[in-house]
C-alpha cells in the first residue's frame, strides 16, 4: 500500500479516475455543475464557432461542386470574375440564405401567436452516434433556461437540457431518450413520439407509439404535431409526417415511423422559445 | 517548441473529431482521432503526458457534446495510460501496438457509451449496432492510428527533437 502511495503516476491516475467517476455520477443525477461547464464552455465557444463555420464552408463547397450541371461554363465564368467580386457574391449569397432562413423561422414563429423567443446559431453538434445534442450560442445571459423548447422554420428541434453563461445544449427530438406528446393532425389522436436510434443522422426517424388501439385509419403522410400536453412544448408545432404504419410486436397497438420535418444534419439557426405568451 | 506542436496536434484532432468527421462520415462510421492521438502520444512520450492530453480533451468533449461529464475524459485518460504502458518497450516504428491499443480502447469506449445510452432510455439494437457501427469504426480507428502514428513519429519525434529530449534527460 505504501509502495502504491509512493508511485506518483499511479496515485494521480487513481485520484483522477475517482474524481471523473464522481463528476459523471454527479452530472447524471443533477445537471447543475455550471462553474465547470460554463467556464470551459465560454473559453472554447469562439474556437468551436470558427471551426464549425469553416467546416460548413467546406461542406458547401463540395455540395456545390457535385450539384453543378454545367461545370465548364461555370468555371469559365468564374475565371473572368475578379476575386473581390466573387467574395462579395459569396457574402451576398450567404446573407440571402440566412435572410430566407430567418424569415421562414419568423413566419413560423408568428403562426403561434405571442411567442417570446431568442434566435441563435448552432455552433456544434455531438460527435459519435449515441446522443443527438446541439450546442447553441445563447445561454443564461440571454435568459435561456432548461426545458425551453427549440424550433426552426421546419418544426420542432428539441429542448434545452443544459445552460451555460453564453451557450446551451439542446437535446434533439431524434435522440432516442426524448419523448414528446403529439397529436395526429387529421385524426386528432393523442399519442407519443420518441427518437429511433440510428448510427447516421441522415437516416434519423421518430417512432409514434401509444396510439389508441381502436383507431386504424392512420395513413402515410399524416402530419404529426405537438399536443401541448406536458407543458414543455407549445401546441401545434410540426414534428414530421407518418412514413410507415405497423402493428406492435405483441399486437397490442399501432406504431408508426415518422419522418422528421427538420433536417438535423444541416440545421444552422434555431429559435429558443422563452415563453408562449399564454397561447399554448 | 515540441510542446506547442503537441498542443497544435491536440487542437487539430479535437476539430477533426467534433466538427469535420461529424459532417464527413459513411453511415456514422468514423475514426476517433483524439483517442488515436492520445494512444500514439502514450507510445511515443510515456503515460503521463498522454493521460493529461486525453483527460483535457475528453473533458472538453464531455462538456460540449455529452449528457454526462466524465466518461470520455476517463476513457481517453486510460487510453493514454494504456499507450504509455508500451513506452520504450517496443521499437517506436512498431505500428501494430498503437493500432491495437487504439482499437481496443475504441471498442471499450463505444460499449461504455452504449450502456450509458441504454440507461438514458435509448434502445439501440446491440448486434446491429455492433456489426454496422462499432466493429467498422474500430477497424477504421486502427487503420487511421497506424497512419497517424507514423506521421507523429516522423514529424513530432524528428531526430532533432529526439536529440533535444536526450539532452534534457
Amino acid at each position: 500500500m505504501k509502495k502504491l502511495f509512493n508511485n506518483k503516476p499511479i496515485l494521480i491516475t487513481v485520484i483522477a479516475v475517482v474524481l471523473l467517476l464522481f463528476l459523471a455520477f454527479f452530472s447524471a443525477s443533477s445537471r447543475t455543475i455550471p462553474w465547470l461547464e460554463s467556464t470551459v464552455g465560454a473559453i472554447v465557444r469562439p474556437i468551436q464557432t470558427f471551426a464549425f463555420k469553416a467546416s460548413n464552408s467546406i461542406s458547401d463547397f463540395f455540395s456545390n461542386l457535385f450539384n453543378t450541371t454545367d461545370a465548364d461554363l461555370e468555371n469559365a465564368k468564374l475565371k473572368q470574375e475578379l476575386a473581390m467580386y466573387e467574395q462579395e457574391k459569396l457574402d451576398y449569397s450567404e446573407l440571402q440564405k440566412e435572410n430566407e432562413r430567418l424569415r421562414s423561422m419568423l413566419n413560423y414563429a408568428g403562426s403561434f401567436g405571442n411567442l417570446e423567443y431568442v434566435t441563435s446559431k448552432v455552433i456544434a453538434r455531438s460527435n459519435g452516434v449515441w446522443f443527438n445534442i446541439m450546442t447553441l450560442d445563447v445561454g443564461r445571459n440571454q435568459g435561456i433556461e432548461v426545458d425551453m423548447p427549440v424550433i426552426c422554420g421546419d418544426g420542432l428541434v428539441g429542448k434545452v437540457t443544459d445552460v451555460g453563461v453564453n451557450w446551451c445544449k439542446v437535446t434533439a427530438i431524434i435522440d432516442s431518450s426524448v419523448n414528446v406528446a403529439v397529436t395526429v393532425e387529421r385524426t386528432r389522436d393523442n399519442c407519443m413520439v420518441r427518437g429511433v436510434f440510428s448510427t447516421s443522422s441522415a437516416n434519423s426517424k421518430l417512432e409514434l407509439y401509444y396510439l389508441p388501439t381502436d383507431r386504424t385509419d392512420l395513413v402515410p403522410g399524416d402530419v404529426i404535431m405537438t399536443s401541448g400536453i406536458g407543458g414543455i412544448y407549445p401546441k401545434g408545432i410540426r414534428l414530421g409526417a407518418v412514413e410507415e404504419v405497423m402493428m406492435d410486436k405483441d399486437s397490442s397497438g399501432i406504431n408508426a415511423i415518422v419522418s422528421p420535418s427538420v433536417d438535423f444534419l444541416h440545421i444552422e439557426e434555431v429559435m429558443v422559445i422563452k415563453s408562449s405568451g399564454g397561447e399554448s | 517548441m515540441r510542446k506547442w506542436l503537441f498542443v497544435l496536434v491536440a487542437i487539430i484532432s479535437f476539430y477533426l473529431d467534433n466538427v469535420f468527421f461529424n459532417m464527413f462520415n459513411v453511415l456514422g462510421i468514423r475514426p476517433d482521432i483524439t483517442l488515436i492521438v492520445t494512444v500514439s502520444f502514450g507510445v511515443l512520450t510515456g503515460p503521463m503526458p498522454a493521460a493529461s492530453t486525453g483527460l483535457i480533451l475528453g473533458l472538453i468533449t464531455d462538456i460540449f457534446f455529452n449528457k454526462l461529464v466524465g466518461p470520455t475524459a476517463l476513457i481517453y485518460m486510460l487510453s493514454g495510460l494504456a499507450g504509455g504502458f508500451f513506452y520504450r518497450k517496443f521499437y517506436a516504428d512498431n505500428i501494430i501496438i498503437p493500432a491495437a491499443t487504439a482499437a481496443v480502447s475504441f471498442f471499450v469506449k463505444e460499449h461504455v457509451f452504449l450502456i450509458i445510452a441504454k440507461i438514458a432510455g435509448a434502445r439501440p439494437p446491440y448486434f446491429v449496432t455492433l456489426v454496422s457501427y462499432i466493429i467498422p469504426s474500430t477497424l477504421v480507428t486502427a487503420a487511421f492510428c497506424a497512419l497517424i502514428h507514423i506521421i507523429l513519429k516522423r514529424h513530432l519525434f524528428h531526430p532533432l527533437w529526439r536529440k533535444e529530449a536526450i539532452d534534457l534527460d
